[in-house]
């Protein structure tokens, strides 16, 4: 049935795995197959598949005896009513408070959702600039980290023995806590470290700390963007983080940049690049050289692999070539080292592109932008490189347009120089007392950086963390701070724009917020509370009535749009140093999930497959399929990784896309006391990490491995609910969308067997715009939360049992040395003839008189019946009591929709409570329903905008005009289905497509 | 003989009383796991007739948050306080309410309304919809102690929304979506109220 263009017939345009490009056997049998096993046939010894014919047997049994027994009196149900009814407060109806989610440097504001006092989901705050409502995938999961039944009761005291190492953890109280703490304040010699701290209130409350206590304090960050800021400061003249306007810019040249993904303010980045990918406005040109694939090179045009030893080569090239087309001189102190990178950047694949990409950026200056910054651009020379691209900026007049001054990123403040600063203090025995706040550096500092060995000879240290994590263990006191959703707390940013963190629940357990035991300690009379309410309270305009909008809205200020230019440059001496080219490049780099490892005792961020391998519940060692073949290894083969004096075991994957001399490993993961969930899952990837006098090196390390001849097998999502080649995915070049905007689309004659249903009122649907879409995965955990979808483990998901409602599928096109990515999210298509309720014996699932297909759990006997004829894969199986969580972690559960239980069937909603929920406010309010009023839970958590809910029954909706677009389609519109979802075409600013796909009409048979 | 007579009859005794159990299952005369008449002893004698029936409060002056929410929800005791911090007959009941107030420690009421499981019922829009609480409810201003009035069943939901389907005022507003059917303003609001997800999400 599948034919294609490519020159080997059998090999597939759009592929979803190595195993599917090669046509394995063991892929086809995959696809082939909805259920990947069954429980009755697990630890049997029969075939895949069979039925374990004794335990099936039993089984019945059991469920006959239980349905015997299962007609009794219902049991009494006591309903205790408020005494005093906090007014705010109406059983059955959520409460929202605006707060803000920090994470590290990448702070968004969101709008808390609570009920009866307890918050349930998290949002993106619509007026937070940038951002908007758009909120990330770890945004999302925020939320269940509140709930996290790792985290410390009280505060707990570390019995230290004659080495320093921990001989025993056993509770205090706060008063035996505080006057430890209050006797190491008038000793002296008191230090404070923390991760860069976004709130003015509470830094100068520290500072005031520590100038009390006679010491200092010490902002790091072992994201660290601190090199960047340094040579911001060399070539523009200002030491801050630049906003990157993404919107201005018509070509983005990223070196090692994840914009999208992981960097600096991705989530703002998500939102204006995704305006530009529109073809019918003005269409960005995207580059990106890379020597991991990370989702901003997957959404990129071009895309190269590249090696971190080339970044430098690449970025000197460029501003040679763009100072020749500007006619500026290129930096003298510059020459010799270009000069000796000639036969490496003739020697690139792409050496013939280069001077075009310059070309481009030329003609696009002041419109244009060159962006790095990754953890893979942290080679030794990232300096060097981080000078030349700003220096390129500069030179292209980007400076103030597109690399923005006036609202920089102020939250960006720790440095790899304070920790050294504070690593010599220590080992000089000046540091009495440390105070750790925000931060893990026993887990994320390599042993090589000795701050284990100098924390040693501090005789007193306090964590303020919330469980008994590495660094937990190496503390004398743990006085766990408030969880952020407890919290007071006002955040700066961006410059000049004021957030706010609100408490949205009581403190869970006996926690205290830090900076009140610094007030306490120093004697103030004032709480944290109050603090942080008086300083706040004149910026924001001083009367009451101005608090109280400020609360309400959580924002205050706007960003500006004044321009700055730089000064200008004439190129310093570049810091570099040059190694002998080696075998292999280690690449640490940050996914967009686990990233620094801050959440990974979050379950919803682990099993969330990564964007781009599909793969959760590990770290893995990335490898080309060059490399693979040529040292004989397979998916999941172990080998142990040597780089900087240190070996780990790690498992392989093999990635596409990735250059044949670069290995590539996830930091975040291999922590060894996070919780029940992230203990032991992967392998520290921090260790391979070297932190220099002020830089962290992440990248370009010399590396080997060996074959250890054991096997993980990594739990890969993708592959299951394969939709077997056919017409998935459309694609077009941006010019013959232009010419047709039908172009790639192979459309088919339809006809059906039914009648037409008839839809009197509403009939929802929504539309999907592929190429806005850049597959973050912001709805999956957007949709966990909002729809009680539980978590299953590793285990598995390696049996295909993930439950999630909304997947982003993520296709290959091209070759596996340089593959272009598509992702597609894919939820419940809500078909007019929809296969699954033909075949239901039970009528479980029916159609609605709204179009939408509703499940009804408490019909649904499990035959599965309809997850098998579904031709999309969307519907899910409870094989097990997933769902039976215990306290805390139950009160996440969203009180609108029903938990399931094992035996029943489910799958998208289209968020049927929601929207039921405004329809019925909107009944209360004798009031008709605007277009966009009702939002799905991933309409709304997405920045690109790419998913779009409505009615589609009304022609002015934002959908309907969407789903009439010419660039839209039906996914499988030959079956006659009639999805209520249809795709817009993802469109490339290229002048070819991946895949020798040169016909404009797209074909698949 | 006789062995095999009482057999027999044993046999036939059983098979009508299955016949008349199904018979009184399928035409509603039984039901099986609903509460209704279910009367429990609450820890508060509190008087339904009294307030509601002789005093004329209006139901919605206690369960305020049936206009709004889902739940028409147990007053909470500052809403008994309103009146009775004034009323200060000399009563052991009385002096229990003023004591679970003060003390904050509320009271655990017996819940008498069970609807069956997974199912999510909205008193809003039924109330915005002009039902009487009665309706539902029963007689509960002649209530001592209160009992559930109906079984709350699926089908005893139906019935009430298939009237309404087939009412007059509905299907005129069918009517009217029909005929503008293909002009361009066919957005007038219909109630679904008979799809699954209505009551089951």
């Amino acid at each position: 049935m599948q034919t294609d263009v490519n020159e080997n017939s059998s090999t597939p345009k759009y592929w979803l795995s190595l195993e599917q490009w090669r046509n394995d056997e063991g892929f086809k049998e995959l696809a082939q197959r909805e259920f990947l096993s069954s429980p009755l046939a697990e630890d049997n010894k029969t075939p895949a598949g069979g039925w374990a014919r004794r335990e099936f047997l039993q089984l019945m049994g059991a469920s006959l005896a239980l349905s015997t027994f299962g007609c009794v009196r219902r049991p009494v149900e006591k309903i205790v009513p408020y005494a005093k009814r906090p007014k705010e407060i109406i059983p059955g109806l959520p409460n929202y408070y605006a707060s803000t989610f920090v994470d590290g440097y990448d702070v968004v504001g969101t709008v808390v959702r609570t009920r009866e006092g307890r918050p349930i989901k998290i949002e993106g705050n619509e007026f937070y600039p940038g951002s908007g409502e758009g909120l990330s995938a770890r945004g999302q999961a925020q939320i269940l980290s509140l709930y996290d039944p790792d985290r410390l009761t009280g505060p707990v005291q570390n019995l230290v023995n004659a080495k320093r190492t921990n001989k025993d953890t056993v509770s205090t109280n706060w008063v035996k806590a505080e006057s430890a703490l209050k006797a190491a304040l008038g000793e002296g010699g008191v230090y404070v470290l923390s991760s860069s701290n976004p709130s003015p209130t509470s830094r100068s409350i520290i500072e005031k700390f520590v100038a009390q206590g006679k010491g200092k304090y010490f902002e790091f960050d072992i994201l660290d963007r601190s090199t960047f800021i340094n040579s911001q400061g060399r070539v523009t003249g200002t030491e801050i983080m630049p906003s990157f306007d993404l919107s201005a810019a018509d070509v983005i040249v990223g070196i090692d940049a994840d914009y999208l993904g992981t960097g600096v303010a991705s989530t703002a980045h998500q939102r204006a690049f995704a305006l530009r990918r529109d073809p019918g406005g003005s269409m960005n040109h995207v580059i990106q050289f890379e020597s991991m694939m990370t989702l901003t090179g997957t959404n990129a045009d071009e895309r190269y692999a590249i090696k971190p030893s080339e970044q430098l080569a690449i970025a000197l090239k460029l501003a040679e070539s763009i100072c020749i087309q500007m006619g500026v001189s290129f930096p003298f102190a510059w020459r010799e080292i270009y000069g000796s990178f000639n036969d490496t950047i003739k020697g690139f694949p792409f050496a013939k592109k280069l001077n075009s990409i310059a070309e481009k950026l030329v003609k696009a200056k002041g419109k244009s932008l060159v962006i790095t910054g990754a953890e893979a651009s942290m080679t030794q020379n990232q300096s060097a490189v981080y000078d030349v691209v700003n220096f390129i900026n500069g030179v292209l007049g980007n400076d103030g347009k597109t690399v923005k001054y006036s609202n920089s990123v102020s939250s960006v403040r720790g440095s790899v120089a304070s920790l050294n600063e504070l690593i010599s203090l220590m080992n000089q025995e000046l540091v009495k007392t440390l105070i750790i706040h925000n931060s893990n550096p026993l887990y994320t500092l390599p042993e090589a950086s000795g701050f284990r060995s100098a924390l040693a000879k501090v005789k007193t240290v306090f964590y303020t963390g919330d469980r008994v994590n590495e660094t937990g263990i190496g503390s004398n006191y743990i006085i766990p701070d408030h969880h952020p959703l407890e919290k007071w707390m006002d955040v700066e940013n961006i410059s000049g724009v004021l957030s706010l963190s609100q408490p949205t629940i009581q403190p869970l357990y006996d926690t205290k917020a830090f900076e009140d035991i610094l007030l306490q300690t120093l004697g103030s009379t004032q709480t944290w509370n109050q603090t942080v309410k008086a300083s706040t309270l004149a910026k924001v305009g001083g009367s009451e009535k101005s608090w109280v909008q400020f609360l309400q809205k959580g924002v205050y200020g706007t960003v500006e749009n004044s321009p700055k230019s730089g000064r200008s440059y004439n190129g310093s001496p570049l810091k570099i140093r040059l190694d002998e080219a080696a075998d292999f490049e280690l690449v640490l780099y940050t996914t967009v999930g686990i990233k620094d490892g801050t959440l990974a005792n979050v379950s919803w961020l682990q099993e969330f497959p990564d964007p781009i391998t599909k793969i959760c519940w590990d770290n893995y060692l990335c490898i080309s399929p060059k490399t693979a073949l040529d040292s004989g290894l397979n998916e999941g083969d172990v080998v142990a990784l040597t780089s900087n004096g240190i070996t780990l075991d790690v498992p392989v994957h093999i990635q596409p896309g990735l250059n044949d001399r670069v290995l590539a490993l996830a930091l975040g993961y291999g922590q060894k006391a996070a919780g029940k969930v992230a203990n032991d899952i992967g392998v520290n990837a921090y260790q391979f990490a070297a932190i220099e006098k002020d830089q962290i090196i992440y990248s370009g390390m010399n590396a080997k491995f060996k074959k250890t001849g054991q096997q993980i097998a990594l739990a890969n999502v993708q592959g299951h609910h394969s939709m077997e080649g056919r017409q998935i995915v459309v694609e077009a070049t941006l010019k013959d969308i232009l010419e047709d905007p039908q172009a790639g689309q192979h459309k088919h004659k339809v006809f059906s067997l039914w009648s037409e249903h008839k839809y009197l009122g509403h009939k929802w649907g929504m539309a999907v715009d592929l190429s806005k879409c850049n597959g973050c995965g912001a709805c999956m955990i957007a949709c966990q939360a909002e729809n009680n979808i539980p978590v299953v483990g590793k285990r598995h998901v390696l049996n295909g049992r993930e439950m999630s409602w909304i997947r982003i599928d993520r296709y290959y096109t091209g070759t596996p040395e340089n593959p272009d990515v598509v992702y597609q999210p894919l939820m419940c298509m809500h078909c007019d003839n929809a296969p699954c309720e033909t075949v239901c014996p039970v009528l479980a699932t029916v159609h609605s008189d709204e179009g939408t297909n509703d499940m009804v759990y408490n019909r649904c006997v499990g035959t599965r019946y309809c997850a098998n004829n579904c031709p999309y894969k969307v519907r899910r199986f409870n094989w097990f009591n997933y769902s039976k969580v215990s306290n805390p972690l139950k009160m996440v559960l969203n009180p609108e929709v029903t938990v399931r239980s094992r035996g029943v069937m489910e799958k998208c909603t289209f968020c049927v409570q929601r929207v039921k929920a405004k329809k019925t406010e909107v009944k209360l309010a004798d009031r008709k329903l605007q277009d966009q009023e009702i939002k799905t839970a991933c309409q709304q958590t997405c920045a690109a905008e790419a998913l779009v809910f409505g009615d589609l029954n009304d022609p002015s909706s934002e959908v309907s005009k969407m789903q009439r677009s010419l660039r839209s389609y039906s996914l499988l519109e030959e079956l006659a289905v009639m999805p209520a979802v249809k795709y817009m075409s993802k469109v490339r600013n290229v002048s070819q497509l991946k895949g020798a796909d040169n016909h404009k009409k797209g074909g698949h048979h | 003989m006789i062995k095999k007579l009482i057999g027999a009859v044993v046999v036939l005794a059983v098979l009508a009383g299955i016949y008349t159990f199904f018979h009184l299952l399928v035409n509603n005369k039984l039901s099986i796991g609903y509460n209704k008449g279910y009367q429990p002893t609450q820890p508060l004698p509190f008087s339904h007739k009294l307030h509601s029936g002789e005093l004329g409060l209006d139901c919605k002056y206690c369960h305020a948050s049936a206009e709004v929410s889902r739940h028409s929800a147990i007053p909470s005791l500052n809403v008994c306080m309103n009146c009775h911090i004034n009323l200060n007959k000399e009563s052991k009941y009385l002096t229990q309410l003023k004591e679970a107030y003060n003390s904050g420690d509320s009271i655990a009421w017996v819940k008498v309304h069970m609807l069956p499981d997974h199912v999510k019922f909205n008193h809003a829009p039924h109330i915005k919809a002009g039902k009487d609480c009665q309706t539902c409810h029963g007689p509960v201003e002649q209530m001592e102690k209160v009992y559930q009035h109906s079984d709350l069943s699926m089908g005893w939901c139906i019935s009430c929304h298939r009237e309404q389907m087939d009412s007059a005022a509905h299907s005129s507003i069918i009517e009217e979506v029909k005929n503008k059917d293909q002009g361009q303003d066919s957005k007038k609001h219909v109630p679904s109220i008979i799809n699954c997800s209505t009551c089951h999400y």
